[in-house]
């Protein structure tokens, strides 16, 4: 049992009372307590949002320039100019633009907020969506054994204490299923979904059972001695505390959303993310996925559909987070990209090489990073795919470097040493 | 069993939280409940048949105690380890209402696929997704409903253990249309018998070569048929190019040895992944336009000639039977000291503790030596060995996701109509049947499930079921019959008596205690029925369930 834990969370799950008191003083009540007072400061936070299936680089971050792109795709491709049917491309440069979905995206590129990269990948050449996922999550492609994801690494090795649920607001994933790059030995609070949160004979019931605190049973039968600081009682005791801290937060009206999010689940999660890092809990990694993005068929209206969410979402995420979004990073990423030529059913199959697009922070955006390498058939990844010239983990690595002051150390991505990403931060 | 389940019951009152229920200040701060009950230096008889059925069963229950009780415990395994137990009437009827269960994968594919045409109505498309995914529902259906009501427990344990072990995915591919053969013919066929027959079985099994892709692996083209290719396909350049880039695919060997046989790492390199992977060259699946499509089908033509070393072990080439490399790779596998080892380590971990001491595995290892692999005689040891009854072990255990469903609609009773439901429950917690994501299966020790948000989606879960919020899914009202409606204090520990094996804890007790006092305050009408499942959910939710 860990008294500091224990208090730590109490003061800072009071209430809506505690909570409502100006941010600094809530540090300082919780940092008196379990911290130094030199980490009042809020961090960065680091937001990780998943787009699963494999969404299409080449109709996210368009080439708009090249004849080739448009002779592959005659019937899906972004074109350069809009016409009465369709909206043209939003251009960036004198080779890419952003879909037309993404528009909102467009003032924060000028902004030098917004970063894409193009051709970012992996060396290895599944194009299995789980395996890709898997790799991708861990940092680790086309190795099994590593069961860890990249971002818990990252809190594990700058867990300071050796309790290791203290910190437990460190890191939510904004689902009920905890995302692989947030699994490990870090433990996260996977955020269940609102109908736990708001069922209050559920909680009230459960609170009692794990959060009575009248009575700590010393250890009997079973759960050996060592084991008991990670007992079943303790989890379910950090469940009730932190979903009541977390319910609190997101209730608390901190002065107000200032914008407005898209009324979808990405929206919800984006306004739950950006409602958490303006609390200043100390939130240093969130993450989630958005499913859906394998267009085998029909990919023009339902990505349309999907890129407007996103391009909406996390324009009112900067713009609610004000000035803290210079202190906070969106990585947008998927597994792959997919085929340059498209398919018979007006879509496009698993590729290889991808696209991410970074946003806020301390960004040096403003424009298209990455080597592109065209379009030509020899310049192709398997003469189908886009060719992949930035290995993702040295994206991942550049993050925890520029972002979160982390250098990962050898063998945080295994056996693997990441090139600098020159001039993203 | 109502009978076994009140004597039972009757005698976990006396023995546990009994002095709640003639106590007539029930809502005191202090019970002395537990407390004549020091921690042992061993395991009291009554815990051992608890200790014994949480890990041989998917749940143990009150009945099952009874039963246990009455047969001895040694007798009880051996009966079980026969796997011939008498499955009850309705569990077969359910079975036999899933028509894909007994078919072969060519059976399935041929009536269960529609690819439905260019011109089908939206409709159409949807009958025909839903008629092709029928075997991979039924398939997980008959998991959980043989996990709730065969008498077979042993087996199913078994089977949970080794359908990880040798984890196919329906998410790939016709991998669905396989894994029903794949459950019946090496799974269960062979889950109280030798686990090399297990290991061969899943070798040859069309499922296994597709998900891990040796049914593509294959030795390279060489110049002459790529050039004959070339001239042949002028107007097909990416059949050249197929041929090309045609090659050795290393998933299956490497994860025969990783995680199937000698453990990560062990014993075996990147040159014995590549020497296996070569003797396993031609183990395909056969196209469907063949006899007997999707079994196992050996390409002579894919296969990679020539002297391959495997664990410094040479294995000559087979010219007049080239398949039989493959074997051979097999049988050294199965005979190899770090394949009993591993197994023997898995075994204990699932049936023993997370970190189950060297000893113990040793001995099991030893037993799996000895008798060749004999699932059912490492069972048996497991039983018999010195450290099983250790109290360390005793409720050490975290149930997985599967393990917790399985065994709360054990306790309950519960009468299952649909499962959907409780297949999306396990999606939501993480361990959809035959669907991990990788080939290592469903881990089994509490790191892989224990964080806090998985344990609030118990709570929910068992918040649903107890109020009867799972369709298709339903908690008998018999389960509340005997609840005196004029003595609300008792309505816990009556409840607790049914649905757990282990006495409640001070602290659950206390909780649910208090629980039951303000709603009474709340509402001095309220009906035991009313109420009651709210119990049921703080008791399934609680930590002593979690646990076995």
């Amino acid at each position: 049992m860990n008294l500091s834990r224990r208090t730590f969370l109490r003061i800072a799950g009071v209430g809506a009372l505690s909570l409502a008191l100006p941010e600094l003083a809530l540090r300082r009540l919780v940092a008196d307590d379990a911290k130094p007072l030199s980490q009042t400061p809020p961090g960065p936070s680091l937001v990780v949002v998943f787009l699963r299936g494999g969404a299409d680089a080449l109709n996210i971050l368009v080439p708009w320039a090249d004849k080739r792109y448009y002779d592959l795709r005659p019937s899906i491709a972004i074109l350069p100019e809009k016409t009465q049917d369709a909206a043209g491309v939003i251009k960036l440069d004198k080779t890419f633009g952003l879909h037309p979905s993404l528009a909102a995206l467009k003032p924060h590129f000028d902004a030098s907020r917004l970063a894409p990269i193009c051709c970012v990948g992996s060396p290895h050449s599944t194009r299995s969506h789980f395996d890709a996922q898997d790799f991708m999550e861990r940092g680790a492609p086309g190795a099994r054994a590593v069961n860890t994801g990249w971002l818990n690494r990252y809190l594990n090795a700058t867990n300071k204490n050796t309790k290791s649920s203290d910190e437990q607001l460190r890191a939510v994933a904004m689902q009920s299923l905890l995302p692989r790059a947030l699994r490990g030995d870090f433990p996260v609070l996977a955020v269940p979904d609102e109908r736990v949160l708001n069922d209050g004979q559920l909680m009230g019931l459960f609170d009692k059972i794990y959060n009575d605190g009248k009575k700590n049973e010393p250890a009997k039968e079973g759960m050996g001695e060592e084991k008991r600081e990670n007992s079943v009682e303790d989890t379910g005791k950090d469940t009730v505390e932190t979903l009541k801290r977390y319910k609190e937060i997101l209730k608390r009206p901190i002065d107000g959303n200032r914008a407005r999010f898209p009324e979808d689940a990405l929206g919800k999660r984006l306004k739950d993310v950006a409602t958490v890092i303006r609390a200043g809990v100390g939130l240093e990694v969130a993450s989630f996925d958005i499913n859906g993005w394998d267009d085998h068929v029909n990919e023009g209206d339902q990505l349309s559909t999907r890129l407007k969410s996103l391009g909406d979402g996390l324009a009112a995420f900067v713009d609610d987070l004000g000035e803290k979004a210079s202190n906070t990073l969106v990585v947008v990423m998927t597994e792959f990209g997919r085929t340059c030529r498209e398919n018979g059913n007006e879509g496009t199959d698993h590729g290889h090489g991808g696209c991410m697009l970074l946003m806020g922070g301390k960004l040096k955006g403003g424009k298209v990073h990455g080597q592109w390498t065209g379009l030509e058939e020899k310049d192709l990844y398997e003469k189908r795919d886009l060719a992949v010239t930035t290995d993702y983990r040295d994206v991942f690595a550049e993050v925890l470097r520029g972002h979160l002051k982390f250098d990962s150390p050898k063998d945080f991505f295994p056996e693997y040493s990441p090139k600098p990403v020159a001039g993203l931060f | 069993m109502s009978r076994h389940l009140a004597r039972f019951a009757a005698l976990v009152l006396l023995a546990g939280t009994a002095s709640l229920a003639v106590n007539p200040n029930v809502f005191a701060e202090d019970i002395p409940s537990a407390k004549a009950k020091e921690a042992p230096k061993g395991l009291d008889d009554d815990q051992r048949i608890v200790h014994f059925l949480n890990r041989f069963t998917l749940g143990c229950t009150p009945a099952l105690v009874a039963e246990v009780k009455a047969k001895g415990l040694k007798a009880w395994l051996q009966a079980q380890l026969m796997g011939t137990e008498k499955e009850p009437q309705f569990l077969r009827d359910r079975l036999t209402d899933m028509r894909s269960l007994e078919l072969s994968s060519a059976q399935i594919a041929d009536q269960f696929v529609e690819k439905p045409g260019k011109d089908a109505t939206p409709r159409e498309r949807r009958e025909a997704r839903e008629l092709e995914n029928t075997p991979a529902r039924e398939l997980t259906d008959s998991i959980i409903l043989r996990g709730v009501y065969s008498a077979n427990q042993v087996r199913e344990v078994s089977a949970d253990i080794f359908r990880n072990h040798f984890a196919v995915s329906l998410d790939k591919g016709p991998v669905k249309l396989m894994a029903v053969d794949y459950e019946r013919n090496v799974v269960r066929r062979y889950a109280l018998d030798q686990f090399g027959a297990m290991l061969k079985a899943s070798a040859h099994h069309p499922a296994m070569l597709f998900y891990l892709d040796n049914c593509l692996s294959c030795r390279p083209a060489t110049p002459e048929e790529l050039e004959a290719i070339a001239r042949r396909g002028k107007n097909n350049p990416e059949r050249v190019e197929r041929a090309r880039q045609r090659g050795l695919n290393e998933n299956y060997a490497r994860e025969l040895m990783e995680l199937h046989t000698l453990g990560v790492d062990n014993y075996y390199t990147q040159d014995d992944v590549i020497n296996v992977a070569k003797c396993l060259t031609g183990w395909g699946i056969s196209p469907r336009h063949e006899e007997n499509p999707l079994a196992f089908w050996f390409r002579a033509d894919f296969h990679s000639t020539g002297d391959k070393t495997v664990l410094g072990q040479t294995i000559k080439p087979n010219i007049y039977n080239p398949q039989a490399e493959g074997e051979e790779v097999l049988d050294l596998l199965i005979a190899h000291k770090g394949t009993a080892r591993f197994i023997a380590f898995k075994l204990c971990r699932w049936l023993v503790n997370d970190q189950p001491s060297d000893a113990v595995v040793g001995r099991i290892a030893a037993v799996f030596e000895k008798t060749k692999g004999d699932l059912a005689a490492c069972y048996m040891a497991i039983y018999e060995d010195p450290e099983f009854f250790n109290t360390v072990n005793y409720m050490a255990k975290y149930k997985r996701p599967f393990e917790f469903a399985v065994s709360a609609l054990r306790a309950t009773g519960s009468e299952i109509k649909d499962c959907a439901a409780i297949q999306r429950g396990l999606v939501a917690m993480a361990e959809p049947l035959y669907r991990c994501a990788n080939p290592t299966g469903y881990y089994d020790h509490a790191e892989a499930w224990q964080d806090p948000g998985a344990m609030s989606l118990r709570w929910k879960a068992a918040m649903d079921l107890a109020k009867g919020r799972i369709p298709g899914v339903k908690v008998p009202d018999s389960l509340y019959a005997d609840l005196p409606q004029d003595k609300p204090e008792q309505w816990k520990d009556r409840l607790a008596a049914k649905l757990l094996c282990v006495p409640l804890s001070e602290t659950t007790s206390h909780a649910l205690d208090d629980y039951v006092a303000r709603a009474l305050k709340d509402n001095p009408r309220v009906k035991a029925r009313e109420l009651g499942p709210e119990i049921v959910a703080g008791l399934l939710g609680s930590p002593e369930f979690q646990k076995q």
